[in-house]
């Protein structure tokens, strides 16, 4: 039967069981902490190497002298990958989502399943901080936290734990493309000037035009 | 001038102003990012050089922005033997300003036994050569750096001999000690 | 000082003298904004481009990685990278309005066929650009895109094979094919499309605009022979194309700063990954302004086939000053089954664009096979309809 639903929901996993990271209104600071949550729990097997030389990203303690390699043929040669574009190729929510999937399964040799990406080879990460989840699920049209239930309680409190990997999803949305905030900053004043500029440009065009359809009629 | 045309004339003075503070605006970006970028600038910060390894009469070369920077332990004969030559230097008191202002004294460093030093030559910008053994390039030599590419000397203090195509003593580049052997190449005080 | 400048080097003046005397219609309306668009594009394709190739490495170990860290520590790199990505989707945008246009207002009859012509292979020449651009960062979807669409060469009977070797330059797309079809979007095309955007503004400025009406301003004149209905394109026309090119900006621009992945349209999830030799993505699919030719290659059971109607699909645009048997130019004055014809092509051809980029499957082949049948009966059955369609007489001049 959970053989069954598991392959039911590796269909569904991209479209049913995504939610979303909660957005801190200071987002700033949640990138901060998202960075230092990576430094501390990701950043062991996975590079961020277009941060090389971002402040957020230095300041929160992943520093590119420390970052792990891998040969190409280590961990049954699907190695750890670099995540600073994972979010721009799997989308924030799937991280997110990834992140908050793993139930207990004794069948899987770490002995912890994933939701969202069935067979994942990474080792939960989390099993202290989180505690164990189990799968109570048995309609696969359903939400992520509707189909896992928290069996057991680990060093954080659920709150704390949903914050800690918001944050890491919502650092590394921000990895993906660290210009947005100042990209918007000034999308703003670029097309404000624009729309005054267009405004003076149809003025101009139709005190121009004004003598042609003039002594058309 | 009729109405009308004034009109016209207005509008296209406020098109002209408006849109040249575009292209402006626009050029910006494009002229800003010429400048050197974010992995260049931090590779421009100060970098720090260990020294317990070196011994007396020791060169190293470190690149700081792209330069090469010599540093030398001198023997305490050769930093007492600075003063002779006056007569031979262009400059022997480094009145030019290519030194800070903490290096401007008889052996052009903050302390004697350690010379810091851009080790890029004042006339055309090759690279001298550290030449320390006294006669190894004219009899009279009494130790120094030495470029080959037009022939200009410098002494263990860097200052320039007179009659050779180099204009000027060898810069020094904004230093400081953290410690007894930390050297900070590219600022002048821990604050900064 | 001007005139001493322009005594001895008169280009200044002999363009504005040039503007100044070239008579336009005087009732273009907005859809004849779309030509200078899309010189203004080029031209912004043209200067991001240079600022990017200062930062952009054409090696497959670190063609991503050098677009990538300039994203990030070069000063505005972002700025580059997304108006040159945003901008070769919005090249095709301006295009296909532009050619719509032609369809509209049958600017393509005579005497504008070689206008229409060096258009068609305008076409031809941006798809090559944009393709050979894709490839350059080399991610997933660059790769696997760029295999696919060699696959498809492979086609063309007893030389496709070697074709494909001689092009690509190795038995698989691989770093050589990279480093040639840099020079291919760098150099190469680009001094082909200056060429041809020469040819195409000459052949324009010897026939002048067709317009609205799709009667030629020339057949009425004083007598200095200046047109009756036309203005001075310089300032009229400069300074509503000015306008036209402000109002372009603000939506060309809104998407660059604040949606510059274009919801997937501009920049795939997909080609956020390095490519990767083994391992195919999911659902390979073309940029969305290759869609509706790829749509009609995948509606077609026999690989052959499929090439050839691809290829037909886009030189089939060539064939109009012949296919059009209609009197009039514009479909003012064409009759009901020319303007139904017109917008079942419409239809066709946004379908075909949409079922481009979705999944094989059944219903997406089916909805693929109508919208291509549809798309090519408008071109094949149009000296049918145009011979029996009703039209209103054109007006004597510009109305
Ligand atoms: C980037 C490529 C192109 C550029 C830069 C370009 C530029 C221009 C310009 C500046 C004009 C005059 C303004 C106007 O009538 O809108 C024009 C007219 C025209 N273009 Fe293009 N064009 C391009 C592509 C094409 C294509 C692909 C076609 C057709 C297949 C085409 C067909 C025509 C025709 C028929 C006219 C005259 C239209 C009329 O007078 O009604 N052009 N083009
Ligand atoms: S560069 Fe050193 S002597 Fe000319």
């Amino acid at each position: 039967m959970s053989r069954f639903l598991i392959a039911a929901l590796a269909i569904f996993s991209w479209s049913v069981v995504s939610d979303a990271p909660q957005y801190l209104f200071d987002k700033e600071s949640q990138i901060a902490a998202g960075a230092q949550a990576f430094a501390q729990t990701c950043y062991s097997c996975h590079s961020m190497k277009y941060m090389r030389t971002d402040a957020v990203s230095l300041s929160g303690g992943i520093q590119p002298d420390q970052a792990p390699q891998w040969t190409e043929d280590s961990w049954n040669g699907h190695p750890p990958p670099d995540l600073s574009l994972i979010t721009a190729a799997k989308g924030v929510d799937y991280v997110y989502s990834y992140l908050m999937g793993y139930y207990v399964d004794e069948t899987h040799p770490s002995g912890f399943e994933n939701i969202v990406m069935p067979g994942t080879q990474m080792p939960n990460p989390f099993a202290a901080m989180q505690g164990e989840q189990e799968l109570v699920l048995t309609d696969p049209e359903v939400r992520l936290f509707q189909a896992l239930k928290l069996k057991n309680r680990g060093a954080k409190s659920p709150q704390e734990f949903e914050d800690y990997v918001s944050s890491i999803a919502v650092y590394l949305e921000y990895a993906s493309d660290p210009s947005q905030a100042y990209r918007e900053h000034i999308g703003y004043y670029v097309l404000g000037f624009l729309a005054v500029m267009i405004v003076i440009m149809i003025a101009l065009d139709l005190a121009y035009w004004k003598d042609i359809h003039g002594d058309h009629q | 001038m009729s109405e009308i045309d004034l009109k016209k004339r207005r509008l296209l003075q406020l098109a002209g102003v408006w849109g040249a503070a575009g292209i402006v605006g626009g050029a910006t970006p494009f002229i800003s990012s010429l400048t050197p970028n974010r992995s260049a600038r931090l590779q421009g910060m100060p970098i720090e050089v260990d020294l317990s390894t070196m011994k007396v009469g020791d060169q190293r070369t470190i690149m700081w922005r792209g330069k090469p920077i010599w540093v030398v332990k001198r023997p305490a004969s050769v930093v007492s033997s600075l003063t002779g030559l006056d007569r031979l230097l262009s400059d022997p008191e480094s009145k030019v300003e290519q030194q800070p202002s903490y290096a401007q004294n008889l052996h052009r460093s903050i302390r004697p036994d350690y010379l810091v030093l851009i080790g890029i030559c004042t006339h055309l910008g090759c690279s001298p050569t550290y030449r320390p053994e006294k006669g190894s390039i004219d009899p009279e030599w009494p130790g120094g750096f030495f470029c080959s590419c037009h022939g200009s000397k410098f002494d263990m203090a860097g200052r320039v001999f007179s009659g050779v195509p180099a204009p000027t003593n060898l810069e020094v580049p904004p230093h400081h000690f953290l410690d007894d052997n930390t050297l900070v190449v590219g600022s002048e005080s821990s604050s900064e | 000082m001007s005139d001493w400048f322009n005594q001895r080097m008169p280009v200044f003046k002999e363009l504005f003298d040039h503007l100044k005397n070239y008579q336009a219609p005087k009732n273009l309306n907005f859809w004849y904004f779309f030509g200078s668009l899309a010189l203004l594009m080029v031209a912004n394709q043209f200067i991001t481009g240079i600022w990017l190739l200062m930062y952009y490495t054409p090696d497959a170990s670190l063609a991503m990685s050098s677009i990538e860290l300039m994203m990030r520590e070069v000063n505005f790199g972002w700025l580059f990278r997304y108006l040159h990505a945003a901008g070769a989707s919005f090249v095709f945008v301006v295009i296909y309005l532009h050619m719509f246009r032609g369809l509209l207002y049958g600017s393509y009859q005579s005497p504008r066929e070689i206008l229409w012509w060096t258009g068609c292979l305008m076409l031809v020449i941006f798809m090559a650009e944009a393709y050979t651009g894709y490839i350059l960062p080399w991610g997933q979807m660059s790769y696997w895109a760029a295999r696919v669409i060699m696959s498809l060469f492979k086609a063309i009977p007893f030389v496709g094979d070697s074709l494909v070797l001689f092009i690509q330059g190795d038995y698989e797309v691989s770093e050589v094919t990279l480093h040639r079809f840099f020079a291919f979007h760098v150099v190469l095309v680009p001094l082909i499309i200056l060429a041809f955007v020469g040819l195409h503004t000459l052949a324009l400025h010897a026939v002048g605009s067709n317009n609205p009406d799709g009667v030629e301003i020339k057949d009425h004149v004083d007598e200095k022979g200046k047109p009756l209905d036309g203005v001075a394109f310089h300032p009229y026309y400069t300074v509503k194309d000015v306008m036209g090119a402000c109002i372009f900006l603000f939506i060309f621009l809104s998407v660059v700063f604040f949606a510059p992945r274009g919801w997937g349209l501009i920049l795939e999830p997909e080609n956020f990954e390095v490519a990767n030799y083994m391992v195919t993505p999911l659902h390979i699919k073309p940029s969305w302004y290759l869609a509706p030719y790829y749509a009609i290659l995948r509606a077609i059971p026999s690989k052959g086939l499929g090439a050839l109607a691809m290829l037909g699909s886009i030189l089939v645009f060539a064939l109009l000053p012949f296919l059009d048997r209609s009197p009039v130019k514009s479909m003012r004055y064409k009759g009901p089954l020319s303007r139904m014809a017109l917008g079942v092509f419409v239809v066709a051809f946004i379908g075909l664009l949409c079922v481009g980029g979705m999944e094989v499957s059944p219903l997406s082949i089916s909805a693929a096979r109508i919208c291509s049948v549809l798309y090519f009966s408008y071109f094949l059955l149009m000296p049918i309809y145009t011979h029996y369609d009703t039209h209103k007489p054109a007006p004597d001049r510009l109305t």
